[in-house]
């Protein structure tokens, strides 16, 4: 149900308060990609499900002290990664470094496979589920960086700004998700040669 | 890593299916924001009864205000009159002798006289 169809349904706050009319487009807008996030970061659907809302609910209530000094899609980010920090937080799980594992080195061969074009890239199911695999066991950390930067084209200084850290840690922390993933498609294309 | 496998992970990260929360998920969040828009209106309604409170209060006390000095105007025109009337009744009458009035006593003479024999000398 979205909010224009509450307001046909009696006593509405849309019909009152436009700011609640305004919010929907923007839920529309960014539900699945914060979702998404959620729930890769937190490994768990039904938590990511209710981090996701409440993320959506403080940023209603908090609207007003939005001053634009990053964009909509970066702040609606960090207050959702601040949840999950929190949520990881009560769950004991450490956001941890973990050890690189930069898998075999042996680029060469590999490389020259065609599934490394990115301008050709056909993703079988079966390498989809490798890459997805790959994403969900790195760290939250480097989860993180990679998400923000690979699937919402976020620039290195918005990551910064959302994750609260230092611009070189977010380079560092980007190459190293990136090479853990590429890692586990190497292992992939290796075992399937 | 080259940047071919840079960009190739990017891509493939890119590509990754989009997660969708669901229509009930969806219904539930309207209804948390709508409860708190709700609460919102609530406030700012009781933001707008406590300002119009405050506004009766001062427009009360400053009506008192200038009823109260009304009755310090006639307090003070009082005081005014009756300072006006002292200070005529002291015009007429003189604090005491005027050095024209005031002539030394003579050499010899008794420094303990009485003010009568004094004014009698006058």
């Amino acid at each position: 149900m979205r909010p224009a169809e509450l307001s046909r349904s009696g006593s509405d706050p849309a019909a009152v308060d436009p700011a609640f009319r305004d919010f929907g487009s923007i839920v529309d807008a960014y539900q699945n990609r914060l979702y998404g996030f959620v729930r890769r970061i937190l490994n768990d659907d039904e938590e990511a499900l209710d981090v996701t809302q409440e993320a959506f609910v403080r940023a209603f209530r908090n609207l007003g002290r939005f001053d634009g000094r990053c964009s909509l899609k970066a702040w609606l980010f960090k207050i959702a990664h601040n949840l999950c920090v929190d949520r990881a937080r009560r769950r004991k799980v450490r956001f941890a470094e973990e050890p690189l594992e930069c898998g075999e080195e042996e680029q060469g061969g590999l490389a020259s496979d065609d599934r490394w074009n990115p301008e050709s890239v056909v993703l079988s199911d079966e390498l989809l589920s490798v890459v997805n695999g790959a994403v969900e066991r790195l760290s939250p950390k480097l989860k993180a960086v990679l998400l923000l930067h690979d699937r919402e084209d976020m620039a290195y200084e918005e990551i910064a700004h959302v994750l609260e850290l230092p611009l070189g840690t977010v380079k560092s922390r980007l190459f190293a998700a990136r090479e853990q993933v590429a890692g586990a498609v190497r292992a992939y294309l290796q075992e399937e040669r | 890593m080259n940047h071919r496998e840079n960009r190739a992970v990017r891509e493939w990260v890119r590509r990754l299916p989009e997660d969708e929360p669901g229509l009930a998920w969806r219904a539930s969040l309207n209804e948390r924001l709508a409860k708190e828009a709700r609460g919102r209106n609530r406030r700012a309604a009781r933001t707008a009864g406590a300002s119009a409170a405050l506004a009766v209060a001062a427009s009360l006390a400053l009506w008192f205000v200038v009823q109260r000095t009304g009755t310090d105007s006639r307090l003070e025109a009082e005081l005014v009159a009756w300072h006006q009337s002292a200070v005529a009744a002291t015009d007429l009458s003189g604090p005491g002798l005027s050095p024209i009035e005031w002539r030394p006593s003579p050499a010899g003479a008794d420094p303990w006289r009485s003010v009568e024999e004094e004014l009698e000398a006058l």
